[in-house]
């Protein structure tokens, strides 16, 4: 995807393992304007609002992928932030206010695909971007737990009726934003 | 001598108990079922003596009777246990609750017997009494003992899944994060390929693939021994079929698929939730090992009495008589010597895990046709 006479949108890439995070890089950085972090430690410093997209490993020593997640959340700003991990969600995951779930290994296709999904949610309020991150929280759940497990918890059904009321709220303009997105073929 | 025990022991000896070591060195271990069956063997003639006298009354015929009941079941329990699932090194520490139960009862009512002998009253036949009293107490001690034996074994079997788990989670997260770099770079490697270096490249990606779905498929085989208890529950098997065949159209673009059903109306089968990754393990195996341009796959479902049967037919290079009996690596052997892949292996577990049969056969003219059984929920659900 590319902005037309605008700037190039930065993405934020944390992984521990240096490679990857150039690798990432070197995938990303025609489009975009990008900035790399090692650890926790970094990531936090490396954020700020300008930042509109985070591509975040789960298992990292020291802070792990979802307290970054945490930390980012109270500092108020909204980038948009995509797990991209080798371990299986859980539940765990539902308490965690990221918007894309993505495992390894990840596809160049893929990887451009969910980044550029992303950024054309920054321009949508809060409900229709809130509404997406929950709908892919729980596709990527339903993908990964058995129907047993996920319906012994009551958070996971309690986020159901979330994602229903929302999409009753804001229908209209989740439609709208379907008919121009790109499907993401997320690989498992 | 220190440097005489450290060589004569074996290198976990250390981490034993004195106890276990003793055990180990006397023999105790592989006595022990022998010794509780034994236990039984003597007292068993001295309590059934006096079943069979009716003058000394009903009471003394029972507990006579219940007695030599005992005393059967302890003959019978030392040789069922040496058969049993009980670990050895649990043998003797059943024994002793065996042995320790028999002392105790008799301790307790020796004491009751001195106090009544002491008061003046006249205790007959003390033999008859000694040996029932042993061997009510000796029962008692060989079921607590079994019963603790087996939450032991429990307990080290939920330990041992556990770390299997921890296992494949370090090697999955790690192979994973492997691959994503290795195909990662084998993709922007591409465009600076020239055509006579692309064969490299392409196989190079494909084998990385084949790495990362290999730790989905170990995953899959966790989980299979994790859910080795649970029940099967009813699975909707065409709506699975649907469902996988649609998947596997999109990641073979060359493959023609066929699906048909002669099905009246739904068609739930019992299985569990890992049914579609059988019925995918099936068909991807049905396309990789095909050699020609276009596969054509063909997928019939029948009913058959109880069960429903699934037909899943190709048009590959078919499969010799000497591999369809290792294929689903039913012997140990076939799965570490033939090269057999996992996936057909995964599919012959849970199949029979479901209670139902994978056979494979020849098609006509050509190809493999692989048979699915399983069995149909009849009741309503």
């Amino acid at each position: 995807m590319t902005e037309t006479n605008s700037e190039k949108r930065t993405v934020l890439i944390v992984d521990d393992i240096e490679d990857t995070v150039n690798l990432y890089a070197d995938m990303l950085s025609d489009e975009y304007e990008v900035r790399t972090a090692f650890d926790g430690k970094e990531a936090l410093e490396k954020y700020d609002y300008e930042v509109d997209i985070v591509l975040l490993d789960r298992r990292m020593p020291g802070l792990s992928g979802y307290e970054i997640v945490e930390r980012f959340r109270e500092r108020g700003t909204d980038a948009r932030i995509a797990l991209v991990t080798a371990t299986e969600p859980d539940f765990d995951a539902l308490d965690v206010e990221f918007d894309e779930y993505v495992v390894k290994p990840v596809s160049m296709e893929t990887l451009q695909d969910v980044v550029a999904d992303l950024a054309s949610r920054i321009k949508y309020d809060d409900p229709v971007q809130k509404y997406f991150a929950l709908a892919s929280k729980i596709a990527t759940l339903g993908a990964n737990k058995t129907d047993e497990e996920l319906g012994h918890n009551e958070r996971y059904e309690e986020l159901q009726r979330d994602l229903a009321s929302l999409e009753a709220e804001i229908g209209e303009q989740i439609a709208e934003l379907d008919a121009d997105q790109t499907d993401i073929g997320r690989s498992n | 001598m220190s440097t005489n025990y450290s060589t004569s022991s074996r290198p976990n000896e250390q981490l034993r108990s004195p106890f276990e070591r003793l055990q180990r060195h006397t023999g105790v271990q592989s006595a022990a079922p022998l010794i509780i069956s034994v236990i039984g063997v003597v007292l068993f003639p001295l309590t059934f003596g006096h079943l069979f006298e009716p003058h000394e009354g009903y009471t003394c015929a029972i507990f006579s009777a219940t007695t030599a009941t005992l005393s059967s079941g302890l003959v019978y329990g030392g040789y069922w246990m040496s058969g049993s699932k009980i670990p050895k090194r649990q043998y003797p520490k059943t024994a002793l609750w065996t042995v320790g139960g028999g002392a105790f009862l008799l301790f307790v009512m020796g004491m009751m017997a001195l106090y009544q002998i002491s008061e003046g009253v006249a205790l007959s036949d003390l033999t008859y009494f000694t040996a029932g009293t042993i061997t009510t107490g000796a029962a008692s001690g060989f079921l607590v003992g079994t019963y603790d034996a087996r939450r032991v074994r429990a307990e080290a079997l939920i330990q041992e899944q556990e770390k299997v788990e921890l296992f494949n989670q370090i090697l999955r997260h790690n192979v994973l994060n492997a691959t994503n770099l290795i195909q990662g770079r084998a993709e922007l490697l591409e465009p600076h390929v020239e055509p006579e270096g692309e064969p490299h490249l392409e196989n190079l990606m494909e084998w990385s693939t084949t790495v990362s779905e290999l730790t989905q498929k170990v995953r899959v085989l966790i989980e299979k021994v994790h859910n080795e208890d649970t029940v099967r529950k009813p699975v909707d098997l065409r709506s699975t079929l649907t469902q996988e065949v649609s998947k596997v159209t999109e990641t073979y673009e060359d493959a023609h698929f066929e699906v048909e059903d002669d099905l009246s109306d739904e068609a739930y089968v019992y299985a569990d939730n890992m049914l579609s990754d059988v019925i995918e393990n099936i068909l991807e195996n049905a396309v990789d090992h095909n050699d020609k341009a276009n596969p054509e796959i063909r997928i019939t479902t029948t009913e058959a009495g109880d069960d429903i049967v699934t037909r899943i037919a190709d048009n590959g290079p078919g499969i010799s008589d000497a591999q369809k009996e290792c294929i689903f690596g039913r012997t140990s052997t076939a799965l570490e010597e033939t090269g057999v892949g996992i996936g057909l292996y995964i599919v012959d577990q849970f199949v029979s895990h479901y209670g139902g049969e994978v056979e494979v056969e020849d098609n006509e003219p050509e190809g493999s046709i692989f048979t699915v059984r399983l069995r149909r929920v009849t009741e309503e659900i």
